[in-house]
């Protein structure tokens, strides 16, 4: 046992000097001696199961704060298992058991700019399909047009950027972000014969660029609220309005509520609504145990020609889950689960990935795991 | 037998039940009331013991951050991180 100790001790030793060691050159960008930094590694394991989908998402990260500044490095590693079903619109196609992958890479960083003032800037890049939903439809086309003359497999990848300021105009009270984003993301395009052409692809690429305003404030002792509006606009598409709130509320020393309300807009016709509700209660500060439920629902992408080549639905999802939480002294931890359902209105048969758009019923899973050094 | 209370009482929650249904014009709304929450209070750091417990802060990673990151997939119009897919979820899907 006393071997066993000193093994976890060495152990943890030689994680805190590796830890260290990426800190020390992380703090060459924010420049400062490293004995006044503050290091933070964590990890985030999520996964959503369904009985023809599976999705996970493991994210690490190294957050070093140094006063102001902080900057933060992420690698996000996310996979898709899906069971693809063939629809019976569709003229071909197998079942096919299809694994992606996608790995992405973030660094954001934010420092002093002047009194109450702070620059923020982020910037990342991506390999892999986004969603399950864009390598549903690959397969599809892959399916189909594999054996023609001119089809290439799907290449996704992608990288954006950030620059933004914060303005706490209330000292620990309430600060403003103002932030604006470019990106240009490459995806699976579509196909189709044409005649006297051959097989075309669809446009494979497309630009965005958007704005975000964000508001945090403390109303009271015990009430604290986020609120965002964004505005994104993707290559020929009309721009998107989305704003959401995000309210916080301690209700006695124990207990704290929480709420989320947001909702988004784009013409002609989409739009979509969400909310959160939650409680949670905590023992000694250590301990906390939450129950959370949330409830979404949306008017089906309506020009999605650039991105799908075919309409969603209208969606609805809905879920609940416990959430399981421990924070002592540098570590915290938590744990997460419950039922989650996605349904479809109006969904259309003739569609070739009508087997996409399907009922499902799904289990969330969530770990969590930080540590300050 | 209707009485003029019974008559007040049905009339009173057909307003009720068309106020509270959903009107695509009433999302607007909706979204902006929670503006009037951005508040101009400073409340001292001594009085912030509640405001500062963990479970209290708005996170973006961690044990206790704020957000899932799958959702976004089934909730393709709740995706409101900065635009980046390499954030892990685009804003405009």
């Amino acid at each position: 046992m006393i071997n066993g100790n000193m093994k976890r001790v060495v152990g943890i030793k030689r994680v805190d000097g590796m830890v260290r060691w990426l800190s020390a050159l992380m703090c060459a960008l924010i420049s400062g001696p490293l004995t006044s930094a503050t290091p933070e590694t964590g990890l985030n394991l999520e996964t959503m199961i369904s009985e023809d989908v599976i999705l996970t998402d493991c994210l690490s990260y190294l957050l070093v704060t140094k006063g102001d500044s902080e900057t933060v490095l992420s690698f996000k590693h996310a996979d898709f298992w899906i069971d693809y079903r063939p629809a019976e619109a569709a003229l071909i196609g197998d079942t096919n058991d299809r694994h992606e992958s996608k790995d992405s890479l973030r660094l954001a960083s934010q420092g002093p700019l002047g009194n109450d003032l702070l620059w923020l800037a982020e910037g990342g890049g991506y390999l892999g399909f986004d969603d399950f939903q864009s390598v549903w439809i690959d397969e599809y086309y892959r399916q189909t047009f594999k054996d023609y003359s001119g089809y290439e497999e799907g290449d996704p990848k992608g990288v954006d950027g950030l620059i933004g300021l914060r303005w706490d105009y209330l000292q620990t009270s309430g600060f403003a972000k103002f932030s604006i984003f470019a990106g240009h993301d490459r995806i699976s395009p579509q196909w189709e014969p044409v005649i006297g052409q051959g097989l075309t692809a669809s446009r494979s690429s497309f630009d965005s660029v958007g704005g975000r305003i964000e508001l945090e404030n403390v109303l009271t002792r015990r009430f604290r609220t986020h609120n965002q509006l964004t505005m994104s606009d993707i290559s020929e598409r009309a721009p998107r309005w989305s704003f959401e709130t995000m309210d916080n509320f301690a209700l006695t020393d124990s207990w704290v509520l929480k709420g989320t309300m947001g909702c988004a807009f784009e013409n002609p016709d989409y739009h979509a609504f969400w909310t959160t509700a939650g409680a949670e209660w905590d023992y000694r500060q250590k301990w906390f145990i939450g129950l959370n439920a949330r409830f979404y629902q949306d008017s089906g992408e309506t020009d999605d020609l650039i991105l799908y080549g075919v309409d969603a639905p209208p969606a609805t999802t809905f879920g609940a889950s416990a959430t399981l939480r421990w924070i002592d002294g540098p570590n915290q931890a938590s744990f997460g689960i419950g039922p989650y359902w996605s349904r479809f209105d109006d969904q259309d048969e003739s569609s070739p990935v009508a087997e996409l758009f399907t009922d499902r019923t799904w289990l969330w899973i969530q770990l969590a795991w930080s540590r300050r050094f | 037998m209707r009485t003029r209370k019974h008559d007040i009482m049905m009339l009173n929650m057909r307003v009720l039940k068309s106020a509270l249904s959903f009107r695509r014009w009433h999302l607007p709304v909706w979204a902006l009331c929670p503006l009037g929450f951005t508040g101009c209070v400073n409340i001292p750091v001594s009085q912030q013991q509640d405001l500062s417990r963990p479970n209290m802060v708005f996170e973006s990673q961690g044990a206790f951050a704020s957000r899932p990151a799958l959702f976004c997939q089934t909730e393709p119009g709740s995706a409101v991180s900065s635009g980046g897919q390499s954030a892990g979820c685009t804003a405009c899907r």
